[in-house]
């Protein structure tokens, strides 16, 4: 028997029209593959949509894509995760179930401080599943999960939850592996991380759902089971990823800076990920034109141009005040002048005063100009 | 400042319409096209008059030619009305009049002087009086379509809106104003500079124009000492040459004299000699007169010469008679040879014109032959006579011409007597004369000689001049060519002092300039360094506490706005930047609602800013919201009631056609339109409650 495991696809979870597009190729290509490889059903473990109410356009290529399945007569059966769990129990994976394109295998009751899960069986497989929920609240219910027996059936657990195991050194919330009642197959979802333990897999993601994870997993992922043979990981390289970590000191031939290190590199068709970093010698973030580097990148042909510069800073406020009174301008004035100390200091209310003028508009730029000369000359040469 | 009732009259689509505005969140509630707008656009106009390219047909309702808006505020307890008009004229329509109400008190009066009684009352700042009031629009009322324009602005206008918003610009302008000034004044000290650079090269050329004075002073007294001697040396040469010139006029006089004397002993011997001619020719002439003869008696002459003269006179006489007769006698005979010939020739009687017989002829030619014999005979005794008388006078004539000579010998005798007369008595003049002048010319000789002789002992002083007068020449050019050198000196002192004088003047033109340029230099140092850089400190210090300021506001409401874990920040030019997970999203990526959410919280987050900043303004206190939930999800929806409990302003007027809205409010006007005119209902607070109950 073969079963595809999928977990962590958050439809919908990117901003990036192009990596939401991406996101969605990937999912196809795992949902292709199944096909191909003639799985019996597929799991989708949590977290399908990145959301419990996604954008209409992903949920009417999901659902086009769940229609295929079907067709192919291949199952799918699926949990809620973290991002499509709702409170209120009404999400589109109800919209999905009640269409016959797939079955949340949540079924349970809750007896003497425990959850005993019921199986959905299809063929000779018992499904158990437990959704995600928003901050981790499964964990505290997962340790009271009991199965309602299925003997002789291959039994398979889905969780949409962290395991102490994966993130070892993380103080989160998480569930000891020990607490969990004994299956055939541990389907997980949540983690977006390579995790392979024995029968315990983290499916997904399918593809990285930010660009962190873009940067640190490159690609997503799934899982072909046969369950007489193998547990096999596909990953899903669509696109390349390249990765730009530079330090800027200077902003004002940042944009210089960035574009020849862009020369070096083969841009085309890659997801291009730009980090910048440093403290700001001269100039600001915005003098770097991130218009003309984009552009740049577009025409050489990059798939997709995401920026970074929460590490690019400037230097340190020389004073520190709030904008609550009026007078924090003079606050800031006197602040310089302490550490400015000048003779000519003392002029410095009249001539803000006299320089703040205008050329009218019968003005000439000469006359202004000795309209300026002869009002500071009064207050500079006196 | 709180909105206490708005009077309509023909705006929009509102014929006439009062509505009031209790304190508290209000909720404009009403169907798109109700007329919810409209009140909100009448808000603004009652404050603040047509906005620049604000069109009065956007307010005056089509079917009215006159439209008017009533607006009572409270201002901190004031109590104000403000009062406006719209007309339709020919071409447009135009702000009819406009007045404001203080306390009872009306002012009427232009536009313009309105909106700056209200601009005072308000304490906004004056300069929006010919502009978009920027203020009011970012933190009361921004009309819905420009909410997200706010953020999706170039980023220039924006930052420059800000800045003017708060202030800040007037640091670009001092700035810029900084660099003209500083231009100018580098500028003018580089007239300084050339002034003052060649101080010290003067300095210099004043000290060798001293050093070469003091060598032409010295130059001088010794000229000036030489002169002074060579005067005296003259003075006595003058002297000498004086007396000596004296002694040479002297022998000139005797020269003269000597020549003089000569003269005269020439003249007198001249004049000897011309008397010993003189006495040489009496004598001979005494000795011809000796030689001479008797003479007749000049009368008894004189009486003959007349006798004679007179007897000739009657001869003439005689012969001119003859004469005459002999003329007669010539001029008959002619006429009787005419008439001798006439008849001759003649035929016919020229009478009686009968034939002349030839006897008759005859006749009268023989009797006229006979009268001419007669005539030439008397003619010849004539003629004779006539000689006879002309021999005779003749005679007499010749006789008279020897009687003539013979009286003019005796007269010339005569006269020849009387000068030998006279001859003699000169004679003896002349002898003694000649005695005399001999005798003068002795003595005058005899002078000339002792004058020679002085001469020559004299001669020896013209010599004596000659070198005298030589030396002193001598000593005079001497002098001249001191005192040309003296001139020369002194003409050199002069012009080196007019030089060093010059200098001076430059030198201490050339000091004040340096000591200008100092201050100068010094004051366009600390103005283009530390003005400059104060200016830069303030504006960007200015700039990065608003905008920390700033960006904790925004990121609050916005945070409260939105479900999915974003950050917002503001960058440098205000624009806001969204992040999740540390990379940016663009705007555009973000959901209507969401996009909805950014717009709103940068709103509220300026409102707030501004109100902070300029604390001043009076019109903390309200806050106008049209349409804030455009796009809005339910759960955002619902995050709009923790919104408006944190938005804490007396007065909050929220335009919403969200019917959800209703049950966060205090207050409801429901809207209406019917036949395309809008009216206004009062929400009874009963149903109000039964809402949010239910809610």
């Amino acid at each position: 028997m073969k079963f595809g495991h999928l977990a962590d696809c958050h439809l919908g979870g990117w901003r990036y029209p192009e990596l939401q597009q991406l996101n969605f190729e990937s999912f196809k290509y795992a949902l292709e593959t199944c096909k191909k490889e003639k799985v019996d059903f597929i799991l989708i473990a949590g977290d399908l949509f990145d959301s419990p109410y996604p954008p209409i356009e992903i949920i009417k290529d999901t659902f086009n894509e769940f229609r295929k399945l079907k067709e192919s007569n291949i199952p799918v059966f699926f949990i809620a995760g973290s991002h499509d769990y709702s409170i209120s129990g009404k999400s589109f994976l109800d919209v999905l179930e009640k269409s016959g394109f797939g079955t949340n295998v949540l079924k349970y009751q809750e007896k003497n401080n425990s959850i005993i899960l019921e199986p959905t069986i299809y063929k000779n497989v018992a499904i158990y599943g437990y959704p995600g929920k928003k901050t981790g609240l499964e964990v505290y219910d997962i340790p009271k999960i009991k199965l309602q027996d299925s003997p002789g059936l291959f039994k398979i657990l889905m969780l949409h939850t962290t395991m102490k195991d994966a993130m070892p050194n993380l103080d989160i919330p998480s569930v000891d592996r020990e607490s969990l009642p004994k299956v055939d197959y541990l389907a997980l979802g949540h983690l977006h991380l390579v995790y392979e333990k024995g029968n315990a897999v983290y499916g997904g993601p399918i593809y990285p759902n930010n660009a962190s994870e873009l940067e640190d997993l490159k690609y997503g992922a799934f899982y072909i089971i046969d369950t007489n043979k193998e547990i096999k990981r596909h990953n899903i390289k669509l696109k390349e990823v390249l990765v730009l970590d530079l330090e800027i000191k200077d902003s004002l031939i940042g944009t210089e800076t960035i574009l020849e290190e862009l020369k070096k590199h083969q841009l085309k068709d890659k997801i291009l990920i730009l980090k910048l970093k440093g403290v700001l010698e001269r100039g600001r973030i915005t003098d770097i034109n991130f218009n003309k580097i984009e552009e740049f990148s577009r025409n050489q042909g990059v798939y997709c141009f995401l920026k970074n510069t929460t590490k690019l800073f400037f230097p340190i406020v020389e004073v520190d005040v709030t904008p609550q009174t009026e007078d924090f301008e003079k606050e800031i004035m006197d602040n310089f002048c302490e550490k400015n100390p000048h003779e000519m200091n003392k002029h410095i209310p009249v001539l803000l005063s006299i320089l703040d003028m205008d050329k009218k508009e019968d003005e000439t730029s000469r006359i202004f100009e000795d309209r300026l000369f002869s009002d500071s000359k009064k207050i500079l040469f006196q | 400042m709180i909105f206490k009732k708005i009077r309509l009259k023909n705006i929009r689509s509102y014929i006439e319409e009062e509505i009031n505005f209790p304190e508290g969140a209000v909720l404009l509630a009403g169907d798109v096209g109700s007329g919810k707008t409209s009140i909100l656009l009448a808000i603004e106009y009652a404050l603040f008059g047509l906005q620049p390219g604000q069109r009065g047909s956007s307010l005056l309702s089509n079917s009215a030619d006159y439209g008017e808006v009533s607006l009572e505020i409270d201002i901190n307890g004031v109590q104000v009305i403000i009062d406006r008009g719209l007309k339709r004229s020919s071409k447009s329509i135009v702000q009819d009049f406009a007045a404001v109400t203080v306390n009872g008190a009306r002012f009427e009066s232009s536009v313009t002087e309105v909106k700056l009684k209200i601009l005072e009352l308000l304490n906004y700042p004056i300069d929006f009086v010919r502009k978009n009031n920027l203020v009011y629009k970012y933190t009361i009322y921004t009309p819905q379509e420009e909410m997200k324009q706010i953020i999706l602005e170039n980023t220039d206008v924006r930052l420059d809106v800000l800045r003017h918003v708060f202030g800040i610009d007037k640091y670009k302008r001092i700035q810029e104003n900084i660099q003209r000034l500083s231009l100018m004044i580098r500028e003018e000290s580089r007239i300084l500079q050339s002034e003052s650079a060649l101080i010290d090269s003067k300095k210099d050329e004043l000290d060798s124009n001293l050093k070469f004075i003091k060598i032409l002073e010295s130059k001088i007294s010794v000229k000036n000492e030489e002169i002074k001697n060579l005067k005296s040396e003259k003075e006595l040469k003058e002297k000498e040459v004086e007396s000596l010139h004296k002694l040479v006029l002297e022998r000139e006089n005797f020269k003269k004299e000597i020549e003089k004397s000569s003269i005269v002993v020439r003249n007198k011997q001249e004049q000897i000699s011309r008397f010993v001619k003189d006495l040489k020719e009496i004598d001979e002439t005494l000795e011809n007169s000796k030689s001479d003869t008797p003479q007749k008696n000049i009368n008894l002459l004189l009486d003959e010469i007349n006798k004679a003269k007179e007897k000739a006179e009657i001869l003439d006489r005689d012969y001119l008679n003859l004469n005459s007769k002999s003329n007669s006698l010539d001029m008959l005979r002619q006429q009787e040879i005419s008439k001798k010939n006439k008849i001759s020739q003649l035929e016919h009687c020229p009478t009686c014109l009968q034939d002349v017989p030839e006897s008759h002829k005859h006749n009268i030619m023989n009797a006229t032959e006979t009268s001419i014999k007669n005539i030439d005979n008397n003619k010849s005794i004539l003629v004779n006579e006539m000689q006879k008388v002309e021999s005779e006078i003749k005679k007499y004539k010749e006789n008279i011409k020897i009687l003539e000579q013979e009286r003019i010998a005796i007269e010339v005798q005569n006269a020849r007597q009387e000068n030998i007369d006279k001859y003699k008595l000169k004679k003896q003049e002349l002898l003694k004369l000649k005695e005399s002048f001999e005798k003068d010319i002795f003595l005058i000789n005899e002078h000339i000689d002792s004058l020679k002789k002085h001469s020559l002992e004299y001669t020896k002083f013209e010599n004596l001049l000659k070198i005298k007068n030589e030396e002193l020449i001598k000593i005079a050019e001497s002098e001249k060519s001191r005192e040309i050198e003296s001139a020369e000196i002194r003409k050199e002192i002069e012009l080196t002092n007019k030089e060093m004088s010059k200098l001076n003047i430059e030198i201490n033109k050339g000091e004040e300039s340096r000591n200008k340029l100092i201050k100068m230099l010094d004051v366009e140092n600390w103005l283009s360094n530390n003005f400059a850089n104060l200016a830069r400190f303030t504006e960007k210090n200015i700039l990065v506490a608003l905008r920390k300021e700033f960006t904790k506001i925004f990121n609050k409401w916005f945070s409260m706005l939105t479900t999915d874990s974003f950050e917002v920040y503001l960058d440098e030019n205000f624009s806001p930047v969204i992040v999740h997970n540390e990379f940016e999203l663009d705007y555009e990526f973000l959901s209507g609602g969401e996009r909805t959410a950014v717009a709103l919280a940068y709103r509220l987050a300026l409102n707030q800013l501004i109100n902070s900043v300029l604390s001043k303004i009076k019109t903390h206190d309200v806050v106008i919201l049209d349409e804030p939930t455009e796009g809005f999800s339910e759960q955002q929806l619902d995050k709009m009631r923790d919104m408006l409990r944190e938005l804490s302003v007396k007065q909050l007027l929220i335009v919403s056609h969200e019917t959800k809205i209703e049950g966060f409010v205090d207050h409801v006007i429901r809207f209406t339109k019917v036949n395309g005119v809008s009216s206004a209902k009062q929400e009874d607070e009963k149903i109000l409650n039964s809402i949010n109950h239910k809610i």
